[in-house]
């Protein structure tokens, strides 16, 4: 009888350490909620290493509205100063001020982002859930540099349609807190081209997130981008005229 | 007394939006450049027949070039100026202030905007319909002291939400000490709005002054599968250019010439492709674009390529003194781009303009390395193939332009 009730005891506080999660779908959308707030400012650093030990810093400022858009502006390097870029959904403008041409240039967002691992809608369009449909695997244990060995939900997420940039995703997602740990992105062909690490979780706008993401080239192998969250502050005042491509040019 | 006046409220005024700004930002360049021109048949100036280089077949130039655009936040409102000066090798300075503007954002979805400005409508690289408010963006970047410039006059932008724009604009146009007796007819005036629909960005535009713009023009550009199509359209409804006979090569006197009647449409449209290729560590970028300008453009054109319209109007013929090349209405236009970018070490960019209609050409080849921090070195080539007689490119000084350069960026 002792057993039985230690046993109950047991489930009942593992069942509130650890929500019994169903829908992938919905824990896609909480692990993404603990990435980044719905709308937000954010300062980060990324940096590109490359095979020969050659660094490339690159900061940037981004302005997110969640189902509106995303807007950022390179601070550095000093040659890329003041570009800016703006993200509505599936569509991408570059705008350089100090370019002669005083247009905005349309993108892909699937080209990548300033030379680096990221490509331009990992960095303007972190929300995948939109876009991709999502089943759960058999859960794991990850090692990882901050949780050690983290039980996990894995999620693999495939994409909808051709528009997006990957045609799969993996997901480890840490089952305390639903924090989001590793990702691994496959090409339309199915082969893994890039492994996403998630660390350095610490308080940022208001709850626990990384503010350290590791993005490692499987293609170019030792090719490594790594951003740095310096500042994130939930804003929810932010005009929708900012996501414009007048505001952009101006 | 009056200038002094001036400066000091203007200098009062830039410390008190310094100290009141929540954020500042200055971005700019400095530019170092020496250039190698020859000429086939000797150095022309159709602005100054005088200059003391008419006729030299070789000359060089050399230049410094500071340009700086500084930037005041101050929660819902901005104060952004652009401004430039160069030097050249004989010491003679010349500045330009391209945009200088105050914005403000009363209510949310609601921009307001007075000052010098750009208003950047259009998706193409060789025309846009706003032409006729802006000063025309300059692909080549012939003519580097007008390149950036805005028009004075004010704008309010409102945006239901961040898919629709619709902006209405007043351009002063004219400088106030030559106003005429009717205030209004001295502006110009122009709508605009454009609309996100997924991947596919449409606009619509109206440009309007009494007896000299009308013009509606409308546009798009769509990614089909990351390759960016783009079209811009307008129609310009009161052209009323003296147009002379077809009499190609006749001195000025022989010339008769005709004004459009108003209504009379002239057609331009340009379309596009564009096809960037990135991956880790590199760029390469592939573009074509085509233009018809109907309405053409002058021998004595002094003003850059594509833009004739804008400087045939109002020039009475009868004070027209350089020879007239009549008959370049119509004109076919085709502009390729090949670029490759290595991320912080090189890039390489191709330009070509044909004018299909006569086979003559203008082409542009550079090369930029990036391996300095923060500082560009540069060498550009330009040169053109005439192909018939007489053609636009004469309007360049030179047949070959060899620049080389730096570029320190702040």
């Amino acid at each position: 009888m002792k057993k039985i009730m230690v046993f109950l005891l047991f489930s009942l506080v593992s069942t509130q350490i650890f929500p019994e999660i169903t829908d992938p779908q919905d824990l896609l959308k909480k692990a993404e909620e603990a990435m980044y707030p719905e709308n937000f400012f954010l300062r980060l650093s990324l940096t590109t290493e490359k095979p020969d030990g050659e660094k490339k810093v690159t900061v940037i400022e981004t302005l997110h509205k969640k189902d509106t858009g995303s807007l950022m502006e390179i601070l550095k390097p000093s040659r890329s100063k003041g570009i800016k870029f703006l993200q509505k959904d599936k569509t991408l403008w570059m705008y350089n001020p100090k370019s002669s041409l005083k247009k905005a240039i349309r993108l892909s967002p699937k080209g990548s982002f300033e030379g680096s691992v990221f490509s331009n809608n990992d960095i303007g369009d972190p929300d995948y859930s939109d876009d991709y449909t999502t089943v759960l695997e058999p859960e794991t244990v990850l090692d990882h540099p901050d949780f050690k060995d983290a039980p996990c939900y894995v999620i693999k997420a495939t994409a909808k349609n051709e528009e997006v940039p990957y045609g799969e995703i993996r997901m480890w997602v840490r089952k305390e807190g639903l924090l989001p740990l590793k990702m691994v992105y496959y090409a339309k062909s199915g082969l893994p081209f890039k492994v996403m690490t998630l660390a350095g979780y610490k308080k940022m706008a208001g709850r626990l997130r990384p503010s350290l993401i590791t993005m490692t080239s499987l293609e170019n192998k030792d090719t490594v981008s790594i951003v740095e969250m310096e500042k994130m502050e939930v804003r929810n005042s932010i005009p929708d005229s900012l996501f414009t491509e007048t505001a952009l040019t101006r | 007394m009056k200038k002094i006046a001036c400066t000091a409220v203007l200098f009062f005024a830039l410390h008190i939006v310094i100290l009141l700004a929540q954020e500042y930002r200055l971005i700019g360049d400095l530019t170092f450049e020496n250039t190698f021109h020859w000429s086939e048949t000797g150095y022309k100036n159709i602005l100054d027949p005088s200059d003391p280089l008419t006729g030299f077949n070789n000359w060089l130039t050399s230049a410094f070039i500071l340009s700086t655009q500084h930037r005041f936040t101050m929660d819902k409102t901005e104060v952004f100026a652009h401004y430039g000066v160069s030097v050249n090798k004989n010491a003679e300075f010349t500045q330009n202030l391209y945009q200088a503007y105050f914005l403000f954002r009363p209510v949310d979805g609601l921009t307001l905007c007075a000052g010098k400005q750009r208003l950047n409508w259009g998706t193409g690289y060789l025309f846009s319909p706003s032409d006729k408010i802006n000063p025309t963006d300059d692909f080549f970047d012939i003519s580097q002291t007008g390149r950036h410039g805005g028009f004075t006059g004010i704008t309010a932008t409102y945006n239901p939400s961040a898919d629709f724009t619709l902006t209405a604009c007043l351009n002063t146009n004219q400088d106030f000490n030559h106003l005429t007796s009717n205030f209004w007819t001295d502006f110009r005036y122009a709508v605009y709005a454009s609309l996100l629909l997924g991947e596919l960005d449409l606009f619509t535009g109206f440009i309007y002054q009494q007896d000299e713009v009308l013009r509606p023009g409308f546009g798009f550009s769509f990614d089909l599968a990351g390759i960016i199509l783009n079209m811009d359209a307008s129609i310009e409804l009161s052209n009323r250019i003296y147009y002379p006979d077809k009499a190609v090569g006749a001195p000025i006197s022989a010339v008769t010439w005709t004004q459009q009647p108003a209504g009379q449409p002239y057609f331009s449209v340009e379309g596009g492709i564009e096809k960037i290729f990135s991956g880790e560590g590199f760029a390469i970028q592939f573009l074509v674009e085509y233009l018809y300008n109907s309405a053409g453009y002058g021998a004595n054109q002094t003003s850059l390529f594509l833009q004739s319209v804008d400087y045939l109007v109002n020039n009475d013929p009868v004070t027209l003194q350089s020879l007239i090349f009549p008959d370049f209405t119509g004109q076919h236009y085709l502009v390729c781009t090949a670029g490759l970018e290595i991320t912080g070490v090189l890039s390489f960019g191709n330009n070509i303009l044909i004018n299909i209609i006569n086979a003559s050409f203008l082409a542009e080849h550079s090369l930029t390395l990036m391996i300095l921090e923060g500082i560009d070195l540069y060498a550009r080539v330009r040169w053109t193939y005439k192909g018939q007689a007489h053609v636009e490119f004469d309007f360049l000084p030179a047949n070959l332009s060899v620049y080389a350069g730096a570029v320190l960026h702040f």
